[in-house]
């Protein structure tokens, strides 16, 4: 009808025994609140976790109850979407699962109580991020990514059956198929965000030609005659961004050195290049200009006049989404050796132009590839080197320990998306709306307090200290990783199995056990034990073959161990010990501070970011922004009814102002209630208000066109800003253009 | 209001009423004002009336039949058609003005039609016709005397569809609706009796691309003007409340008092 006068709607979708149905809802509502652990109120409101939770009422007419025919069951899938007003449409508000449903003989309305699905979740973690992978540029996110898609949500479509190289970007190099090899890489890559989903793209601040994006060993190669696809994301980089360098980037889709080049126009044009043999460039159709968000595109490559090991030529085509049409054949005519054993790898190089992610080559035209991601996974902007995982973590916990250290934000969206946020993107950036207060808010309550202050912020990180085997001839592996502290008493001929948690991370173990008095080797090398045929370490030293030992490592930080007697006498393991090749495990932590001296300090904050945070500039930008957030804390808005727009989302960033109490300023919805029932529709804001942001500068820099220093300084003298503290108070508000 | 019938479709019987039944309106509604003094009102799509019907000194059987209709005697669903229904408009509010309020009555994409009124041609919510047919509306109970059907379009063809149904639904009779231009717009109209066997009628949208609205459905005929829908709503009848005025050897008066409140 209109924004003053609107007929609210709701449609709920559930699942409480009988399958998905559209259920007659009588009123439901659903909150959702960021909670930054052990920070203060600015500082919690604007990380941390959340898990959206909420009711249903519902209208059962046929009185279903848990013993009647199509029993009422627990657990099934509830979506809920909303609507302001009937012109509208409708938009995602919780997309969760039922928790507890109950009811009564005197009513036929059941009550559901719904909550986000963290089941797969909560499974243990098991990461398997090898060490070895260390110097290159990984995102703490990147392990977010993981864990989310062993838990079924996907940032990037999954490797579908007939992949043979899969590499997801996500925040990491770490392939889902396939095996990277590190050694070719360079350091002109970083993770960017488009979209709110991060990918890789190369280094600006970086000279060289381009920079690798993969280098994979495939798990098998396709036979000669097999049609190939390589399927991906890519985001066009304006010139803004990315000034200057090569422009073209060049993914392999086949082994033998079949490539595909994009050559990073606003309008992507592609052609084959057949171990350096090009073809002609031809334009894919409905390729978007200037996309600003990831584009996914399919290659589809073959050779030509294959006999045997050799081809008369090679093509390529592409297209943009599983219904767009092909481009027409690059093609190269020539003479190739596809096994060439120099070509056995796919590697991916980028140029200025183009970031790329959710990259996979696979022989079948499987639509799978284009499946919608379930995952909406940004940069946290910490870098790892090593990832060091807390034993015995479920796969939840450890991303709410990565988004509590990094400062960022990590939860299930109303949309069903589980979705982890960097700080940077969580404090600023343009806003999605104003919501001015005279027009939409019934009023502005406000809090601060003195919990929220602190004269002095500590903040404690841990650099990981990187063990490798030297690759020098013999290698022994000498790294103990994990030592037993308990004794095995194993009967003649009997099997225990034990399971071993590794502090750090190892990459690859010693599988090959030898008893503690094997001199023949150095001996603190290899995996050790030790027995005894008495309880108190007595009596006549046992076989060398007395013990038959297999490890096998489960994730980067858990091992399993198998110990069968071989003896026909009972043996009391005292020991055992792996002992691995390379492995990280946490430094000295380092602690850097701000404020008064810690004698001094009345009021301190201490924050331990754990081994998530591993650099020095990454703890000190997070230092920076809770110092400021302490120093000189703003108010937080809480429980503000607004006039309701079920598209609003937690983490998203609005400018509110208020005339009443002259804010006017830049705040983060760090929670949301909604509530309804038959021509009521309730949403009440948590309101962060937020200080500018270096994105906020950056953003403003990119617009304004200052890409050098003397531009920069030139509109600073044209602003008349010749005092720090004329450019402190223009850069709190970037005069007005926030 | 004159005149009321009540019963299941195709039983509507009709019970002795008086002119000054009271007819109450809810719609649940909410509303907050902003700090600018800005009110915002939410309301819901749909309203439920109530009636209250009150007999003085009458004897048991005067209610017997309403009696039955609040305990069950008589299986429901009962629907309630009133006098004023027929002579202002037998159709559904959403199925009289189709899109009202984001309704989806008549189908689910909706337009907007000129409408003929008593204040002259007002552009109205509508539906579009789609490349098949729409779904039938509910079923409105009917008499089985002559009936005005009349629909409003955006251009001239055919316009609407309709047809009697049976009790149990099933067909017995059908016909189009097509619309010729008049002064503003484009109206259709057909005049019907339902049959012997025809207890309801329906209507729907044939496949076409025009914005239709402005149903009107009354006995006999109407003026080329439309007025909203007050429908033929299934109804819940109250337990008739009691007040024992007379009791002698050979008979019993009573006040009643009756509520019916719409469903549905």
């Amino acid at each position: 009808m209109s924004r003053y006068d609107a007929i609210p709607d709701a449609l709920v979708t559930a699942d409480l025994g009988e399958g998905l149905g559209v259920q007659p809802v009588i009123d439901w509502s659903v909150s959702r609140k960021m909670s930054g652990g052990g920070l203060p109120g600015q500082a919690r409101g604007a990380s941390g976790m959340s898990v959206g939770s909420g009711t249903v009422t519902l209208d059962s007419p046929a009185g279903r109850t848990p013993w009647t025919t199509g029993p009422v069951r627990p657990g099934g899938r509830v979506s809920l979407d909303a609507r302001a007003d009937a012109s509208e449409t409708f938009a995602p508000v919780a997309r969760m699962v039922a928790r507890d449903v109950s009811g009564a003989a005197s009513s036929r309305s059941l009550s559901v109580s719904i909550e986000d699905d963290l089941t797969a979740l909560r499974a243990p973690a098991a990461i398997t991020i090898p060490p070895a992978l260390v110097g290159l540029p990984m995102d703490a996110a990147g392990v977010v990514a993981l864990l989310a898609a062993q838990a079924g949500y996907h940032a990037v479509p999954p490797p579908v059956v007939s992949a043979y190289a899969a590499v997801p970007l996500v925040g990491s190099h770490v392939p889902a198929v396939g095996i990277q090899d590190a050694s070719l890489f360079d350091p002109h890559t970083r993770f960017i965000e488009r979209d709110s989903q991060a990918g890789l793209a190369r280094a600006i601040e970086v000279s060289g030609f381009v920079g690798t994006a993969f280098n994979v060993t495939p798990t098998q190669t396709p036979s000669g005659a097999a049609a190939t696809f390589a399927t991906f994301d890519y985001a066009y980089i304006s010139p803004s961004e990315a000034p200057g360098g090569y422009t073209y980037s060049g993914l392999d889709v086949r082994p033998g050195g079949l490539r595909v080049t994009l050559n990073g126009n606003d309008t992507p044009a592609i052609c084959v290049d057949a171990q350096g043999g090009m073809g002609d460039w031809v334009s894919v159709p409905g390729a978007p200009s200037w996309p600003a968000g990831w584009v996914r595109m399919q290659v589809q490559a073959e050779w030509i006049g294959l006999s045997g090991d050799t081809a008369t030529g090679a093509r390529v085509r592409a297209r943009i989404g599983a219904t767009g049409a092909w481009s027409a054949w690059s093609t190269y005519v020539g003479s190739i050796d596809t096994a060439d054993p120099a070509y056995t790898s796919l590697k991916g190089y980028l140029g200025t132009r183009n970031g790329i992610r959710g990259y996979q080559a696979h022989t079948d035209d499987d639509p799978a590839v284009w499946a919608s991601p379930s995952a909406r996974i940004g940069v946290s902007g910490s870098l790892l080197t090593a990832v060091l995982p807390e034993p015995a973590r479920s796969g939840w916990e450890t991303m709410q320990e990565i988004a509590r250290a990094t400062l960022g934000w990590v939860g299930i969206d109303a949309d069903g998306m589980l979705t982890c946020r960097g700080r940077d993107k969580l404090r600023g950036g343009a806003p999605a709306e104003t919501i001015i207060s005279e027009d939409s808010l019934e009023d502005v309550s406000w809090t601060i307090s003195a919990d929220d202050v602190a004269d002095r912020v500590e903040v404690t990180y841990r650099p990981p200290t990187l063990l490798t085997t030297a690759p020098v001839y013999p290698y022994y592996p000498s790294h103990t990783v994990w030592e037993s502290t308990e004794t095995l008493t194993l009967g003649a001929g009997r099997v225990a199995t034990v399971t071993a948690e590794i502090e750090g991370s190892v990459a690859r173990i010693a599988d090959m056990w030898l008893p503690v008095w094997n001199t023949a080797l150095p001996a603190a090398s290899y995996s050790r034990w030790n027995a005894f045929p008495n309880s108190d370490g007595t009596g006549t030293q046992p076989p060398d073959n007395a013990l038959a030992i297999e490890s096998t490592l489960l994730s980067s930080n858990r091992v399993h161990i198998r110990v069968r007697n071989t003896t026909a006498a009972t043996l009391y393991v005292t020991q055992l010990t792996i002992r691995a090749y390379t492995a990280a495990r946490a430094g000295e932590a380092v602690t850097l501070s701000r404020g008064l001296p810690a004698d001094k300090a009345r009021a301190p904050l201490a924050y331990d970011l754990g081994t998530w945070v591993q650099d020095d500039d990454t703890a000190r930008e997070i230092l920076d922004w809770l110092e400021g957030s302490v120093s000189n804390p703003m108010p937080t808005l809480s429980s503000v009814r607004v006039i309701p727009n079920p598209a609003r989302r937690l983490g998203q960033i609005v400018k509110v102002t208020d005339r009443t109490t002259s804010l006017a300023a830049k705040a983060l919805i760090a929670g949301i209630s909604m509530s309804g029932s038959d021509g009521s529709l309730t949403q009440t804001l948590d309101l962060t208000i937020l200080s500018t942001t270096f994105d906020d500068i950056d953003t403003w820099l990119t617009r304004e066109g200052l890409t050098t220093f003397d531009l920069l300084d030139a509109r600073l003298t044209a602003l008349g800003l010749d005092t720090f503290d004329k450019l402190d108070d223009f850069l709190s508000r970037l005069g007005g253009t926030l | 209001m004159g005149r009321m019938r009540v019963g299941p479709l195709g039983g509507l019987r009709e019970v002795e009423s008086f002119p000054d039944r009271k007819v109450t309106t809810e719609r649940p509604e909410a509303s907050f004002v902003t700090l600018g003094g800005r009110r915002v009102i939410q309301r819901s799509a749909r309203a439920a009336r109530s009636w209250e019907q009150s007999w003085r000194l009458s004897s048991a059987s005067d209610v017997a039949y309403l009696t039955a209709c609040a305990d069950g005697s008589i299986p429901g669903p009962l629907y309630l058609h009133t006098q004023d229904a027929a002579l202002t408009n037998l159709l559904p509010s959403d199925v009289a003005a189709p899109g009202r309020m984001g309704t989806v009555a008549l189908g689910s994409v909706a337009g907007t039609v000129p409408v003929g009124m008593a204040e002259g041609v007002v552009p109205m919510s509508g539906v579009v016709q789609q490349a098949s047919a729409g779904a039938w509306s509910p079923i409105i109970p009917v008499r089985q005397v002559s009936h005005t059907l009349s629909a409003w379009a955006s251009a001239a063809g055919s316009a609407l569809s309709w047809r009697t149904v049976n009790a149990a639904g099933a067909q017995v009779a059908t016909g189009m609706l097509t619309a010729a231009a008049v002064t503003g717009g484009f109206r259709a109209s057909a005049t019907f009796t339902p049959g012997a066997t025809a207890a309801g009628v329906q209507v729907c949208t044939p496949a076409g691309s025009l914005v239709v609205g402005g149903l009107r459905l009354t006995e006999g005929a109407h003026d080329p003007v439309w007025l909203p829908g007050v429908g033929v709503p299934q109804v819940v009848v109250g337990d008739p409340q009691q007040t024992l005025q007379l009791a002698t050897a050979t008979e019993v008066r009573s006040d009643y008092t009756v509520t019916l409140r719409e469903v549905g």
